[in-house]
């Protein structure tokens, strides 16, 4: 396709928002352009060199060349910072997620009306049901290849079976079901978004552990990028444009969006024009488009009438603890077979919804058990960080050698409800810009004090399950609470029936500008207490549905 | 130490600066393992007392990193864009470092013992290189801009960085970071680990 040109849909973003669109619009006959500011890799270019994936800007851009900032807690001026960005590249961050794949729930999507409010907070109930996602979760389920076993967990609606039985547990993966058992607690196998065996021509995962953070050199992973992406370019009806920054949304004189302008990979100025455009380039940066795409018609940005563009920002709310094991124990009691595998896959879900812990809110959140991320780097920085740095030298290399070669380390970590409220939004930063001179996302970050008293509480619950584990951890100890995970984003267009009180109609339409559509996690009014992929996968292919017939 | 460490940094930053020059300017949009150092070596432009400092301190900070070759890490990085104040930190903390080693110490840091160098790398890791050097100081105390815990966090990161690291970027020498950790480990070649699996009759699922 030449630029400058007229297609039928052009999707901004290549991940779990955009790609579902693309594929089911591009397999429906529709002719569509996909805009990715990032790269185009191939699995050859998934190493596992930890400094370049996980510690440069492979993934992530450098703060000097394109960063975000954050005012925290109210702070006057903002700092540059990496936070919030997910993977820049073609899949976005459905390349380096873990993929851990659990639906919401319906307490989820009716928060409001099950509380009758949080002070504070401005939770909205969702204008869909979760009888609607759910024929969606299928879809995608099947269509990248999500790894599990069904009935197990008593919190899950009723579901039909997972398309891929579940990935293979480390030995130590009994020790948490019968310490979680003990004190009363339901475990069940996490479901993860890997094969785990042959699906279609993707090779079944080789257990080389190296998920989060990382692409799959195997292709293995379920992201967009080796999923759903290559179907849509094998209808010869989807071109995929990698590294397009998307400067502006480009809406007529009726309030219909026409296309949109952007830089192309030589820095020069481009446009195509569509009859629907879909924005799915992450929280943040779907809602600094559209505040980018201000002009003199709409001086607050476009679909911006009802002013919360921006607002509503939520990501997840996370906990994290860890309990050090002799392996030598946990070798006694469980013999040597198998303790090279990289994952526990346990979860747990019992305290999702707790109206009678006696918190300012009865909504909990998912506790997710896991070994620790097997980066060599990672960890010895973290037994560095964890002494506060003091420790160094040989007292250092001591401890690294325990860590490495007479440890276990068993983790969990808490996917919590993070309040939508006044604390927390984006908007443009007024002074920072990136290398193409547009001004940057600021991040206005304050967490809800409600959400950190249950993710204070939820840790503490975690704690316990690991203490409860035999042989009993060395030491057993909180890493974080109350914190924030800034890669899950949702809100920043949320989704429903009253154009006062919301961004997007229900079908992710703007309700401001007409064949205008936003598929990322901006839709979420509320961002349940599990991590959003599947979920923004789900929404992509309904609203997907919903563009398609009416193309038609 | 640090003359031989000198001459082996020009030496090397020859030899791969000539086959460096077709990757000038693609940076860093070429592929990761075609990446060159490409340009004089930054540390051979550092007086070598601060060479010998930041030297002596990855080792100082983990015992055989700087043999592994923790200085050509850091030099191959310092090469690169966006670090220009990751240098600057670490060309000041080399200064800071000898200063602070002088004044507790009466030594250059390379000279100092292990324990002296531990000493002294404590008081970067407190923070407390202001109120170290106010003790020779004339006149009141006053704070400087250098960030001395910020520095030593930098540089921990950077020797274990160096040391497990892939070799490529001119630490873990012969692999030895990674003999170290044990090679049971997979992050570096996962082909054989769907070998090792067998299903588990006690796990159901």
């Amino acid at each position: 396709m030449a630029r400058n040109d007229q297609v039928d849909v052009v999707v901004v973003g290549s991940g779990a928002g955009g790609a579902p669109v693309a594929m089911s619009l591009a397999e429906s006959g529709a002719r569509v352009v996909v805009l990715e500011k990032g790269k185009y890799y191939s699995i050859r270019d998934f190493t596992h060199d930890e400094i370049a994936i996980c510690r440069r800007n492979f993934f992530v851009p450098y703060l000097g060349d394109d960063p975000h900032t954050i005012r925290k807690n109210g702070a006057i001026d903002s700092k540059p910072t990496r936070e919030g960005w997910t993977s820049q590249c073609v899949g976005g961050a459905t390349v380096h997620m873990s993929g851990f794949t659990y639906r919401l729930k319906e307490q989820d999507l009716r928060l409001k009306t099950l509380t009758g409010g949080i002070a504070g907070a401005d939770i909205a109930d969702w204008p869909i049901t979760l009888e609607e996602l759910v024929p969606f979760y299928d879809l995608a389920e099947a269509a990248i290849g999500v790894s599990g076993i069904a009935g197990i967990n008593p919190f899950d609606a009723p579901r039909r079976p997972f398309p891929l039985p579940p990935m293979r547990p480390h030995p130590t993966a009994l020790l948490v079901d019968e310490a979680a058992r003990s004190l009363g607690f339901h475990p069940f196998p996490t479901p993860r978004a890997i094969v785990s065996s042959a699906y279609g021509t993707r090779p079944p995962c080789n257990y080389c552990g190296l998920c989060g953070d990382y692409g799959c050199e195997n292709g293995s992973k379920s992201s967009t990028l080796a999923s759903l992406l290559p179907r849509a370019e094998a209808t010869g009806r989807c071109e995929i444009r990698s590294e397009c920054m998307v400067s502006r949304v480009l809406v007529d004189d009726t309030d219909t969006a026409i296309g949109v302008e952007y830089i192309d990979r030589r820095g020069e100025l481009q446009a195509v024009y569509a009859r629907t455009v879909v924005i799915a380039a992450s929280a943040i940066e779907s809602a600094r488009l559209l505040l980018m795409s201000a002009d003199s018609q709409h001086r607050d940005g476009i679909a911006n009438s009802s002013g919360l563009v921006g607002k509503n920002l939520t990501f997840s709310s996370f906990g994290k603890g860890t309990g050090i094991f002799d392996r030598q124990a946990i070798v006694a009691k469980l013999g040597p077979k198998n303790m090279s595998l990289p994952f526990l896959l346990r979860s747990v879900q019992d305290d999702y919804w707790i109206p009678d812990a006696g918190l300012g809110m009865p909504k909990g959140g998912t506790y997710n058990f896991l070994l620790h991320h097997p980066n060599p780097i990672n960890a010895a920085v973290r037994l560095a960080t964890d002494s506060d740095w003091a420790v160094f030298g040989q007292p250092l290399k001591d401890r690294m050698q325990s860590y490495f070669h007479e440890e276990v380390w068993v983790e969990f970590e808490v996917f919590g409800e993070f309040l939508p409220w006044k604390g927390c939004y984006v908007d443009l930063d007024p002074v920072t810009k990136d290398r193409w001179n547009l001004p940057v996302a600021r991040i206005n970050l304050q967490n809800h004090p409600v959400e950190i008293e249950v993710n204070k509480w939820l840790t503490a619950r975690g704690l316990d399950i690991l203490n409860a584990i035999k042989p009993t951890a060395k030491e057993v100890k909180p890493w974080t609470w109350g914190g924030t995970t800034f890669h899950l984003q949702h809100g920043t267009c949320r989704f429903g029936k009253d154009p006062a009180h919301s961004v997007l109609d229900p079908s992710c339409q703007a309700h401001d500008v007409k064949n205008l559509y936003v598929t990322d996690g901006s839709f979420m009014p509320t961002s349940g207490a599990v991590p959003a992929t599947p979920t923004i996968l789900a929404n992509s292919f309904r609203v997907a549905r919903h563009i398609r017939d009416k193309l038609a | 130490m640090a003359i031989m460490e000198t001459l082996e940094l020009h030496r090397r930053t020859l030899l791969k600066g000539l086959a460096g020059v077709a990757c000038v300017g693609l940076w860093p949009a070429c592929r990761l393992k075609d990446r060159k150092p490409t340009s004089p070596g930054w540390l051979a432009r550092l007086p070598p007392d601060r060479v010998a400092a930041l030297g002596a301190a990855t080792e100082a900070i983990l015992p055989g990193a700087r043999a592994a070759g923790a200085l050509l890490f850091i030099d191959y990085w310092m090469q690169q864009e966006m670090v220009e104040n990751m240098a600057h930190m670490l060309d000041i903390g080399a200064i800071m470092l000898n200063r602070v080693a002088q004044v507790e110490h009466q030594a250059v840091f390379a000279e100092c013992s292990i324990e002296q160098q531990a000493h002294v790398l404590g008081i970067f890791q407190k923070n407390a290189v202001d109120e170290t050097l106010a003790k020779v100081r004339r006149g009141p105390a006053k704070a400087s801009r250098f960030d001395a815990r910020g520095f030593f966090e930098r540089l921990v990161t950077l020797t274990l960085e160096s040391y497990l690291g892939e070799p490529k970027y001119g630490g873990n020498k012969d692999k030895v970071g990674w003999h170290f950790i044990g090679w049971k480990h997979c992050w570096w070649s996962p082909k054989h680990i769907g070998t090792l699996i067998d299903a588990d009759p006690r796990l159901p699922y």
